[in-house]
Parts: structure tokens; sequence; C-alpha cells
């Protein structure tokens, strides 16, 4: 079994990178199978969270209150009707309700947790960089103030300690796809070819 | 200078051969470059480092496929430190594909001699996202009756006196993208005021800076493999990322050439650009 | 009808989630329903998971039926999805076909799919990743800076790479992330309000 999984899996990962070589049917194969697998993933855990939270309590403790949600969300499947298409917005809506309040509680994580940390004495070059950074990277995003040659100049160094974040996030991005490259050839190299161990 | 300019021209292939050769040649020959640990990842051992046994830890899978080998390894050994200290682990996922890793973990510690439902449990995946989080964290039963295995959780005695997220001793989030830290710090940890330590792909470590300075962070594993590395050397667990090491640090300086020789050329076509143009009289 | 009831539904149940978080103190009562609420979400969002296997299916079948060129890659896509779901839900006797699909061919796609954006950013570094302006310096200098400070290689070819890293990441890094957090946390909180008022109804689609 273990074999068959192994060869199975060097067998798909030469198929995508062939793809490095030209774009070919091969690939564009494996890459079919990939979302029907995925898709049919996504089925598997839907059935079982339905089992865990609607089915069971339903029957064995004679929940009907999960029907609730079950309709709404039997009813998302409406958009596939032309004529019925509306009354899916109903469980997008409830969705959407949750999803937006969820999403409010940022005023405290986000911005009254992060201005608070960035109260901090001026006290050395680096609490400076880190007060006056933030200051600046804000003042890029006033949009609703008129321009003025100041608020203008602030902003521009504004763009710079941004820019200089984008420039941490692209490195690490490199780094990153360069260890999904690793770990791939570790698998090829190690549980394949027996190359390493 | 026209060996910089076929650089810029040279057919794409033979620089994915070179990346390729590049990345395998160390992985079959390793250098033994030495690993430092920062002191982000020190803070993350010394959270869990703190975990007295008996203390509940909740791990959560938050991975998907695309960056799991990114974020697995850190996950991998930061329950083996966990459960080397004699705290107990509480397995959850909110991204689908992190159930499998979650499982794979169990089955390789059930190997191992650990016992399901008393030192670990995989309460299983809920979708939802944020949501899903949120009310986890208010009533954990109420979204997950059972486990994977079928069972309630009162049977497991892992689970007794659990019932929101507030009565983990140390929370360990792993993400590759929603839900990750800002959503687990929004709806968890400004709540229930619980640690959390997080570990992520390496794009999202520098976002989540801000969060380790502000103290809503207790750790934050921010480089991906490298992270994972870092950890298994501070805890003496070398593994699989450790070994990627060299690689890692090769295939940098390669594509830190690139760029570099890629701006020579930028430079010169240039300064020739210039040198080109009619001047006025 | 068909948009009031949509809003007054999207209205409640925010109202409710933000009565519960801010002021619970005044209404304990809302507690329960708050959580009971978003049991719901979860239960909706495991219906809304079919939604893309549904959409696949409709696409697909279009595709087999116009007897498209590339239909026998709809059936493997299909093959895929429906080995997967009669094994993953076949218990102890679909194990082992499980297993294979899940270990031997999904987890080892999407990996190597994923693995070879490596090679696009290589290739890219020539020709894409120049320094045109003074902010193109800044990020190029910031991220060169960062993959040699983050290679371990990095402290053996300069040790001010790894110092320079931690200090770029520890400041001007926090810095630049801090304001994007704070602008985007305003950001979160008047598109929640929008939607809870319904003035936003993205969702809603085609009017």
């Amino acid at each position: 079994m273990t074999t068959a999984i192994t060869w199975a899996g060097a067998i798909c990962t030469i198929a995508i990178y062939s793809f490095l070589w030209k774009e070919n049917r091969l690939f564009r194969a494996f890459q079919n199978l990939y979302v029907g697998l995925a898709a049919g993933y996504g089925i598997i855990l839907a059935v079982r969270i339905v089992q865990r939270q609607v089915w069971n309590p339903l029957t064995t403790k004679g929940d009907y209150s999960v029907l609730i949600p079950t309709i709404l969300g039997i009813l998302l499947y409406a958009r596939f009707s032309k004529k019925w298409a509306w009354v899916a917005r109903l469980p997008m809506a409830f969705l959407m309700g949750i999803g937006a309040a969820l999403s409010m509680k940022a005023i405290e994580s986000d911005f009254v947790r992060q201005i608070q940390a960035t109260l901090i004495p001026w006290n050395s070059f680096n609490n400076i960089i880190v007060v006056f950074g933030t200051i600046l990277s804000l003042s890029y995003f006033f949009f609703t103030l008129k321009p003025r040659p100041a608020l203008d100049n602030m902003a521009r160094v504004g763009r710079w300690v941004l820019m200089v974040s984008f420039g941490a996030a692209f490195g690490n991005a490199v780094q990153g796809r360069l260890s999904l490259l690793i770990a791939q050839m570790q698998f090829m190299l190690r549980d394949w070819l027996h190359l390493i161990k | 200078m026209r060996a910089l300019k076929k650089f810029a021209e040279v057919d794409r292939r033979y620089l994915y051969l070179l990346l390729l050769i590049v990345v395998i040649v160390p992985l079959v020959k390793p250098l033994g470059i030495p690993i430092d640990v920062s002191s982000s990842t020190m803070k993350f051992v010394n959270a869990v480092d703190s975990l007295q046994p008996g203390d509940r830890m909740l791990l959560v899978f938050d991975y998907s496929i695309g960056g799991g080998p990114d974020v697995d390894p850190q996950a991998q050994v930061v329950m083996a430190h966990a459960l080397s200290k004699g705290a107990k682990v509480v397995c959850v996922a909110f991204v689908d594909t992190g159930l499998q890793y979650a499982t794979k973990a169990i089955e390789f510690w059930e190997k191992r001699g650990k016992v399901y439902g008393e030192d670990m449990i995989n309460l299983g995946y809920a979708a939802g996202a944020e949501t899903a989080v949120s009310a986890f964290a208010q009533d954990i039963r109420a979204v997950f009756p059972t486990d994977v295995r079928g069972k309630r959780l009162d049977e497991y005695p892992i689970m007794q006196g659990i019932k929101n997220a507030g009565d983990f001793k140390l929370i360990a989030e792993f993400a590759t993208g929603i839900p990750g830290p800002a959503e687990w710090i929004r709806q968890v940890q400004t709540r229930y005021k619980v640690p959390l330590a997080c570990g992520v792909v390496a794009v999202m470590g520098p976002q989540n800076e801000p969060y380790l300075q502000s103290g809503q962070l207790v750790g934050l594993l921010g480089g991906g493999l490298k992270s994972a590395a870092e950890y298994e050397i501070a805890v003496k667990m070398p593994g699989a990322a450790t070994a990627a090491m060299d690689a890692q640090s090769l295939g940098h300086v390669a594509i830190v050439l690139f760029v570099i020789l890629g701006n020579i050329v930028f430079i010169i076509e240039k300064s020739e650009e210039k040198s080109k143009k009619p001047t006025r009289k | 009808m068909r948009k009031e009831v949509p809003i007054a539904i999207g209205f409640i149940v925010g109202i409710l989630i933000l009565f519960e978080y801010f002021l619970k103190g005044l209404w304990p009562g809302v507690a329960p329903a708050a959580q009971t609420v978003q049991n719901w979400g979860t239960i909706i969002s495991a219906f809304a998971m079919g939604l893309a296997a549904a959409n696949l299916v409709v696409i697909h079948s279009r595709r087999i039926k116009q007897r498209h060129p590339d239909a026998w890659m709809s059936f493997l896509l299909f093959a895929g999805m429906v080995l997967m779901v009669i094994s993953g839900l076949s218990g102890k006797g679909g194990e082992r076909l499980y297993k294979f699909l899940f270990d031997g061919l999904y987890l080892p796609l999407g990996t190597a799919m994923f693995s070879i954006m490596v090679f696009f950013i290589a290739s890219a570094a020539r020709r894409a990743f120049r320094a045109r302006n003074i902010d193109g310096v800044l990020l190029l200098v910031s991220g060169l800076i960062v993959m040699m400070g983050n290679a371990p290689v990095g402290k053996l070819i300069s040790p001010y790479f790894p110092v320079l890293t931690d200090w770029l990441m520890k400041y001007p890094n926090v810095a630049g992330n801090r304001a994007i957090i704070i602008g985007a946390a305003l950001g979160m909180v008047a598109t929640g309000f929008r939607v809870i008022a319904g003035i936003d109804r993205s969702y809603f689609g085609g009017e």
C-alpha cells in the first residue's frame, strides 16, 4: 500500500512538473483529477458535519431547531434555478450578517490594541521608528483629506515604510515557495528514490 | 557584459534546471550550515515549555495542502514538544485539509504509545471559518458534540472540564490563510485572554509581527519551514525541516543572484538607451 | 420581499452578535441566542461546501454534453470526485482506497502544483524584479536582505544579514504592517456596518 501511494505521488509530481517544460495535456488531466478529488473531499466533510451537527442532535436528542439551518442551507442551492435564485439570498444574508458582526470585533483586537501597542516612550531610535513609521504609513491612507504639501510629504515617507514591509513580505514569500519545492524534492528523493534518509 | 545579457535572455528552462540542481545537491550531500534560533521562535518554545504535565493545549490545524509543507513541520514539532512535556493535546481544524494533517499526527503518536482520549484527541473539522472559530470558542460541544471517532466528548478524560476556549492553557494555531492569527486574536485571544501562539506560512510572517510586538501573540513561527527548523534545533528534535535548511540556503543565494544580475542588466540597458538617444542641439 | 427579508435577516443576526459581544452585561440572555445563531452559521457553511461540487457538476456535464475535445478530462474529474466520496463515506470498507486517493493523489498533486511557483519566481527575478524608482529600491533591498538573513548561509556571508533582518522585521516592518492592520480594522467596521444596515448588498448577486 505504501509503495503504491509513493509511486502514485511520484507520478503526480512528474505530471505536474511537466508543465515547466511546456503546457501539456498530461498536466491538464492531472489538474482536473485534482479538482475532482478536492470537490469530493469537500463533500465528505460536509456530509460528516451534517451528520454530527444535524442528524445526531435530531435523532438522539429530538432537537428540531437544527432543521432551520438545514433548510437555509438547502436554499443555497436555489441559485441553480433562474426563477428561485433570489431565495439563496436568505442563507447568504444569514452568513453575511454573522460575518459582518464578527469582523467588527476588530475595533478592539486590531484598532484599539494596536494603537495601545504604538503608545510607547520615544526613548530609543527603534521606538521612534515604530511610532512615526506607523503614523506616516497611516497618513498614506488618508484619502478623505485635501492634498497639502505637508501631508503629501508625510504620505511619501509613509509609502517608503510600507515598501520596506512589502519587501520583507516579498523575501518571505520567496522563502515559503522555495520551502514547498524542497519538501517536494525531499519526498521524491527520500520516499521514492531512497537517495536520502 | 555580453554574458550578462545572455543570462537575461536565456531560455527559462535552464534556470529551472539550475534551481532544481541547487536544491537537490544539498539534500543529497548536506553541508551542515549551522542554524540560529530567532527570538520569536524562542518565545514560542518558552510558551510550550511552560506547560505543566496534564495541562491541555489546543492545537489548531488551519492549513491547506498548498502551504502544508511550510507549516506542517511546525505543527509536528510543537505537538512532539508539548507531548514530551506531559501536556495533553486537543487537535481541531477549521480548514478542510487541516483535518487530514491532524489525523496523521494522531495516528503517528498512537503508534508511539500515546493514548487517544487521554493524551490527545482529534475533534474534527468545522465549516464556516471565523464563524466556526467564534462558535467553537464559546461552546466547544455545540460545534463538536462528538469527536472524529463519533463518541461524545464527555466520554474522554482529556475533555473533562473543558467547556470553552478559555479553558486551555495554551492555543497553538497553525495557518496558511483564513482563519489565521488575525481571526483567532479577534474571536478568541481578545475575549478569553488565553495565551495564543501562531505558526504561519512564511509569506504571512511579516504581517503578523505587530501582534507579537503588542503581546497579543505569545510566540510566532513566521518563517515557515525555517521557523520549524529553528524550533527543532531549540528543542533538540532535528527532523525534516532541519535537513531542508542547506537547500533553503543555496536556493536563497541563487534567487538573490538572479535578482542582482537582472538589475545589473537593467542598469546597463538603461545607460545604453540614454547614450543612444540623440542629443538636442 | 426579495430585498427586505434578506436585509432583515442580516440585520437581526448581526445585531444579535454585536449585542452579545459589546453589551453582554446589559442583557445576559442574549448569549445563548448568539451562540445558537453562530452554530447555525457553521451548519449553513457545511451546505455551502457542496455548492462548489454542484457548480463543477453543472459546468463539466455541459462540457461532456457538448462533446468538447477535452471531455475525457471532465470524466476524470468526475471519477476523482465520485471515488473520493464513495471511499470516504463507506467507513472501514473504503479506508484503503480513501488513503490511496488522499495520500497518493490529492496530497502530492496539491503540493506539487504549489511548489512549481518558485520556478516562475526564479525566472521573473531576471526581468520583473527591477528597481525602477526609490520605492522599488526600498522594496528590493529589504526583500534581498530578508532573503539572505533568513537563510542560515546568510550569517556565513555576512554577520550583518541576520541582524539587519531581525531589525527590519521588528521595527520598520511592524510600523508598516501595523498601519495596514489599523486601517483594515476601520475598513472592516465600516463594511460590517454597511452589510448589517443593508446598505452593502453585493452578496445579493445580480439584481
